[in-house]
């Protein structure tokens, strides 16, 4: 009692003085400072991510320019298998859309499915085609190349032969390069303004709407709730109240590979898992990051006294488990045992809900990605 | 000491001193008692806190609440006619915006009478832009006319859907909005921009600036507050129609029903809506002190973080121009963005004037408006921003 009234008086008090919320830094000590986790975020996971990506996206740009210059089905192997491993790869940097690919839009260039078949047909027709608007992010990316390498015919075959036509196939092939070659200069963008964007990054320690913290906790949660938790798993499996409760085994990430969903998804939940221990991309070691500073803030469970991190690795171990039992092929999977699927979305939603309510309001982060007005 | 009181600078700080204090006594006998700031309560309506020798309330924000409630039946009008998938009618937005022919109809979950309205000498028109100069001012109010034939003309496209060059509805999931034909969500243009043409203008740029200026010695005639006072009061009713703003909020969840500038400084600015109560409270009772610099500074405050806010919801609206996964979400940001950087031209404590806002709308909207934004275009307006409000 005594307690209550001696704080709420203490809180009128500061308000009055003005002071308690200009300075972003008061209340926080040396154990909670951010810095160290905004430099082992950008040093250590993603800088480097981006780099290993950088080297796996050349690596199948180099085939592509292989296959180009004279296609065949030996070349389509080695074409679809880099673009696997690129894709993957893909997988563990899609999360950092804060900075450099918040502003080059990274995301959305890269990785907007379902393929826009019937754009990507106009474009292949129209070269000229703007590729910079909106309407144009599934027609490139590696959902659009998902299409030109596995779902222009039905055998290795008949793709090559969709791309050796005597009358379009030069014209597919440019678009083949000019996607590709588009991918690799938007990358290219984001990782060359990365050592600039650095200074100011890791010296917005605040937790306001505009300081690092904010920013990535905003992308963190928006990711796994929208692209992970949405994307590949509720949408497709129908979960979604945009889509009525019906599955939707069209709407599945590398619709025509159809064999990957599961890797890409479990990388994707795995990336955002180590991002959240803080776990170098290199070493592997855990470093300051949501996890140590919610320890420091000693954020737990009121009832049960665990810490609030244990719950959320807790879960996120419990998401992995519930997405390996899936088979590879999620296009099958809504189809044949949706219910595994809805099993994982739901474990899914709950590490939504921990990360979105709990983990933000323990750190004093507000989630801004949302649209409350209402209108 | 004797040698002391010779030092020219310490004559000189006395002799100032000396001025200041006496600049004080021949201006301002203190009208009523002061008031000991350590007793303005955070918890008590902020009319109940200032009071005349009978114990009655000096404070009255009829002028400012009602404007605000002008620009809400404005907006409600528009909005429900568009969920209604009735014609706007750009004749009755222009009543409504100079309250003439008794345009206001009572609307309850508003809590808007509108014979009340009706009956008022105030009006939205010119309150408008009311800092600027008459060119200007006539600018910005010829562009909400515009901007009304614009959204009555977009209403006769209800129903069909939206493509570049094609007035209509945009969807996002269940939700529609209705867009133009360069995509612009006119509706949301108009309510944006109201927020700085009118609240941001008339509380920052007029009431809390020239109108600090005004007579604090005796009472306006027929009433029992100064024109300063009433000032300030106007100020408050037209940021906020609650006795208490924002009581019981907190960073999840607004405890009061707002609109409008009201509204967005919760949700744009977390840092310090919590610290506009209070600068409100302080402020009107430096008023009754006569304590300039209180005064000044709390106004400061109110108008620099209402600025701020309008920077950050521009800058949050371009996001999710980023982050939108349809037409619909998409057009919905640009049209709150639009509105917010229209609204920047008067946030003149950052020196931003009609330049800077037309400069980043020229450029964002270049071409098919909407239809042909892209990232470079949004982080240009990003960068513009920015750079104005010092935003990292």
């Amino acid at each position: 009692m005594r307690f209550f009234s001696a704080s709420s008086f203490f809180v009128i008090l500061l308000v009055f003085a003005g002071c308690n919320k200009n300075d972003p830094e008061a209340g926080q000590n040396n154990n909670k400072d951010r810095q160290p986790m905004l430099v082992n975020w950008v040093d250590n996971i993603v800088i480097p991510s981006y780099e290993i990506f950088q080297t796996k996206l050349g690596i199948m740009a180099t085939s592509a320019e292989e296959f180009a210059s004279a296609p065949s089905e030996a070349l389509l192997q080695q074409l679809r298998e880099d673009w696997v491993n690129a894709y993957i790869e893909y997988q563990n940097v899609e999360l950092f859309e804060f900075g450099p690919a918040d502003k080059y839009i990274l995301r959305n260039y890269f990785n907007i499915y379902p393929a826009d078949v019937s754009g990507i047909e106009e474009n292949i027709s129209d070269p000229s085609a703007n590729l910079q608007v909106p309407d144009a992010y599934p027609r490139q990316g590696f959902p659009a190349l998902d299409y030109l390498i596995n779902g222009v015919g039905n055998s290795d075959l008949e793709i090559v032969g969709f791309y050796t036509d005597e009358t379009s196939g030069s014209a597919r092939i440019n678009y083949l390069s000019t996607v590709i070659a588009r991918m690799e200069e938007r990358l290219e963008n984001v990782i060359s303004e990365w050592p600039s964007y650095r200074e100011t990054f890791i010296s917005k320690t605040g937790l306001d709407i505009g300081s690092s913290t904010g920013l990535v906790v905003n992308a963190f949660v928006l990711e796994y709730e929208r692209y992970v938790r949405s994307g590949k798993i509720g949408i497709p499996a129908g979960v979604m109240v945009v889509t009525g409760g019906i599955p939707q085994p069209d709407k599945v990430e590398a619709f025509y590979k159809k064999d990957i969903s599961k890797i890409l998804a479990l990388t994707a939940h795995g990336a955002a898992r180590r991002f959240f221990n803080g776990e170098a991309r290199e070493t592997g070691e855990d470093g300051p990051s949501f996890k140590s500073y919610l320890d420091a803030l000693e954020a737990k469970d009121e009832t049960s006294g665990v810490l609030l991190s244990t719950i959320i690795n807790n879960q996120f171990e419990l998401i992995e488990t519930k997405i390996e039992v899936l088979p590879d092929n999620f296009h099958s999977a809504v189809q044949n045992e949706n219910e595994a699927m809805v099993e994982a979305y739901d474990a899914m939603q709950a590490l939504v809900r921990y990360l979105k309510v709990d983990m933000t309001s323990a750190m004093s982060v507000t989630i801004t990605y949302t649209d409350n007005d209402g209108d | 000491m004797a040698k002391n009181l010779y030092n020219p600078k310490l004559l000189l700080i006395l002799a100032v001193c000396g001025l200041s204090s006496c600049d004080n006594d021949d201006e301002t006998k203190n009208l009523r008692s002061s008031v000991d700031y350590n007793t303005l309560s955070l918890t008590t309506a902020y009319a109940d806190q200032f009071e005349d020798a009978d114990g009655n309330s000096t404070v009255n924000v009829s002028d400012g609440t009602n404007r605000l409630k002008m620009f809400q039946a404005l907006n409600s009008y528009a909005t429900s006619s568009i969920s209604a998938d009735t014609h706007i009618d750009e004749a009755h937005l222009m009543k409504m915006f100079t309250n003439t022919g008794e345009p206001f109809t009572d609307i309850p979950s508003m809590n808007i009478v509108g014979a009340d309205l009706n009956a008022t000498d105030v009006q939205l028109e010119n309150s408008v832009a009311s800092s600027f100069d008459d060119n200007e001012a006539q600018a910005v109010r010829s562009k909400f006319a515009t901007w009304f034939t614009d959204l009555e003309e977009a209403s006769h496209a209800l129903g069909s859907s939206a493509e570049s060059g094609v007035a209509g509805e945009l969807m996002n999931g269940e939700r529609s909005y209705l867009v133009d034909e360069d995509g612009i969500e006119v509706i949301q243009v108009i309510q944006k921009s109201l927020i700085g043409a009118l609240q941001l203008d008339y509380i920052g740029n007029v009431l809390l600036d020239e109108g600090l200026t005004a007579d604090n010695s005796t009472t306006v005639s027929d009433e029992n507050y100064t024109q300063l006072e009433h000032n300030w009061d106007v100020a408050y009713g037209l940021l906020t129609s609650n006795p208490i703003y924002l009581e019981g909020s907190t960073d999840e969840q607004r405890g009061t029903s707002e609109f409008g500038a009201g509204s967005y400084i919760w949700e744009y600015n977390k840092a310090h809506y919590a610290d506009f109560f209070p600068a409100f409270l302080e402020g009107r009772a430096a008023i009754v002190n006569n304590d300039r610099a209180k005064l000044q500074e709390n106004a400061d405050f109110i108008r620099t973080e209402m600025e701020k806010t309008i920077a950050n919801a521009a800058l949050g609206y371009l996001g999710k121009w980023k982050t939108g996964a349809n037409h619909g979400a998409r057009a919905h940001a640009i049209g709150e963005g639009i509105g917010f950087i229209y609204s920047l031209r008067f946030a003149k404590m950052h020196n931003g004037d009609a330049a800077f806002s037309d400069a980043i709308l020229a450029d964002l909207l270049s071409g098919d408006g909407y239809w042909d934004i892209d990232e470079v275009k949004v982080a240009n307006a990003e960068a513009a921003i920015k750079e104005k409000f010092d935003i990292l």
